[in-house]
């Protein structure tokens, strides 16, 4: 720490930045566009040296300080220049179309490379084709890949083209060769973890056949990508899964094989993607924490007869149509074990009169709820009778966080105080307002 | 009442802060799990004026967060973006001459506050071209001719 017990007077005639530790210069150049970054090695020795030994590249061409490095530049004269024996994450955005960016960018890496990240955003029509050939060695090493953007993607010469790659993301790509390519990817990537796939940009029909003994967390979000003339469907088999993510509102499911080991699901789908899901679901002998988006009447309709609902310790719902009561203490008996509840209520549609009260208490009520969580209170006659119900008959409760969807003062006071009056004094009870 | 921590400067001189605001610190947060912030902690390469700064950092830091808590419901479902006020407050903050901007960079890194060292490292060189990176930090070129025509050549781009 020499330089750090400089004084001010010292440093503004004395080269001090020079002397600070590689981490340190590193941290800087990586935080300067890389035209800058790489222009240092004009400065001294030292900085020719630190600016060659950079774990992290950024190379992003949106950035308007991009300047005079084009991206051929970079690949042909920077890349090669770079020593660094081990390149952590290599980052590159892309503002144009380029049918060369595979030739140009992989034979030029020369360190081992651990992630790469490539994104091409612009306004054309056009996909830029990037081919990932087998007998490259940088891929050898590869463990994240992330593509973005306008980029149609295919791997040439199959099968392992990334044979230790953990982590794929792909978002909004194309596939080259449509579900042949798409299949080529993943068999290229013989022990991958972790697939997120995002807006896929399909055209018509297109099967995604999902299907990695490796893989542990998968994230499918299709929201918003479809055309009337879509058709996608999906065909997983994942049986190492403990993870699954869906947001899906057009497309077909089908789970091929058991998942035994899956302990978390975030479901939205079709309601009737969902009823097949749920009949899967049964055989998910691990699974506790449950999220789904669908009204608590289908919910119901669903779960009769299943062995699943019994283990679920955490069950969130976003719903859309009212919630009443004898649905709710329906749906909560199928879960005698269920230590926390959340409620994401969407809008609703307030008709429905009060009905009687339940028989007897949902088990899960009695002896296990520690956690409510409900988004979207608005004090309307049903959720009334469903928090004074809840907040009553809870006896293990801790806490209960409720967001409220009230816009005038007066009325949110009011409901605020009835809240209040209902809550156990072994219960923590903590109100929010919705920002609209 | 919170616990306090006492911070001392180069120049020997003592400042108290909230056991909160010293925990934004990796290098204290440290300390005070090993128990041993007993009787102020003398910060030997860091003076007043900096160490004023510091402070000043991580006290706002603390506030944003615990802002962003009481929030949280909110951000659930709009994703609203509440840190720009704080990155506006940011970018006020660097705003200082070059020698303190550096000696806070110096003291984020021995006291390992990542926020305050990405700042600062982004700060350093931000919009300056390379002869004004060798005039403000006093870079002395040590190459040959022959060597620096190499270098000249590898970044031929630098100066098209």
């Amino acid at each position: 720490m020499k330089a750090a017990r400089l004084g001010i007077e010292e440093v503004t005639c004395s080269d001090t930045i020079s002397h600070l530790p590689d981490d340190l210069l590193f941290r800087i150049l990586s935080l300067v566009p890389v035209r800058i970054a790489l222009s240092t090695s004009l400065l001294s020795k030292r900085w020719n040296y630190v600016r060659k030994m950079m774990p992290t590249l950024v190379y992003d061409e949106t950035c308007p300080y991009n300047g005079s490095l084009g991206f051929d530049q970079f690949c042909r004269m920077s890349l090669p220049l770079h020593e660094a024996p081990v390149l952590k994450t290599l980052n590159i955005k892309l503002g144009e179309y380029s049918d060369s960016i595979d030739i140009l960018l992989f034979p030029n890496i020369r360190s081992i490379l651990l992630e790469i990240i490539i994104t091409l955003n612009y306004h054309q029509v056009f996909y830029s084709p990037i081919r990932f050939p087998n007998n490259l060695k940088v891929f050898k090493t590869l463990l994240v890949l992330k593509l973005e953007g306008r980029i149609a993607v295919d791997v040439v010469d199959s099968p392992v083209c990334f044979p230790s790659l953990k982590i794929l993301h792909l978002t909004r790509v194309r596939f080259q060769y449509k579900e042949e390519s798409f299949k080529r990817v993943l068999s290229a990537c013989p022990v991958l973890e972790d697939l997120y796939l995002q807006r896929l940009c399909s055209h018509g029909r297109f099967v995604f056949t999902i299907s990695v003994p490796t893989l542990q967390r998968l994230s499918i979000d299709t929201e918003s990508v479809y055309h009337c003339y879509d058709d996608l469907r999906f065909e997983i088999n994942t049986p190492s899964l403990n993870n699954l993510k869906i947001n899906d509102r057009g497309g077909c499911f089908n789970f091929v094989e058991d998942m035994p080991k899956l302990v978390e699901a975030n479901i939205s789908l079709l309601e009737s993607e969902t009823g097949k899901l749920m009949k899967v679901l049964t055989y998910f002998r691990a699974l506790q924490h449950l999220s789904l988006r669908l009204s608590p009447s289908i919910l119901a309709s669903h779960l009769k007869g299943t062995l699943i609902s019994k283990r679920i310790l955490h069950l969130e719902l976003h719903i859309y149509d009212t919630i009443q009561l004898s649905l709710l203490t329906h749906l909560l008996e199928e879960y005698p074990k269920l230590r926390s509840l959340k409620l994401n209520q969407n809008h609703w549609f307030p008709k429905r009169g009060i009905e009687d009260q339940p028989r007897s208490v949902p088990e899960c009520l009695s002896f296990h709820l520690e956690t409510l969580e409900w988004i979207g209170y608005a004090g309307t006659l049903e959720e009334n009778e469903v928090a004074t119900y809840i907040l009553k008959n809870a006896h293990c409760l801790k806490t209960a966080t409720i967001s409220l969807y009230l816009t005038d003062t007066e009325k949110r006071m009011l409901i605020e105080k009835e809240l209040r009056s209902m809550t156990k004094g072994s219960c923590q009870l903590v109100i929010l307002l919705l920002d609209y | 009442m919170s616990k306090k921590i006492i911070f001392e400067s180069s120049e020997g001189e003592s400042f108290e802060v909230d056991e909160a605001v010293a925990l934004e610190c990796q290098t204290i947060k440290n300390m005070i799990e090993d128990d041993c912030t007993d009787g102020g902690i003398p910060l030997a390469n860091v003076n007043s004026a900096t160490l004023t700064k510091v402070i000043d950092y991580c006290k706002k830091h603390v506030e944003a967060a615990a802002a962003a808590e009481a929030n949280a419901g909110d951000k659930d479902i709009y994703g609203a973006n509440k840190d720009i006020e704080l990155k506006t407050w940011d970018e006020e903050f660097v705003k200082v001459d070059q020698p303190l901007l550096f000696d806070l960079m110096l003291a984020a890194n021995f006291l390992i506050i990542p926020g305050l060292l990405d700042l600062t490292c982004k700060t350093m060189m931000r919009g300056k071209t390379v002869l004004q990176i060798r005039e403000i930090f006093h870079i002395k070129k040590d190459y040959t001719d022959a060597e620096e025509a190499e270098v000249r050549k590898e970044n031929a781009w630098a100066f098209e």
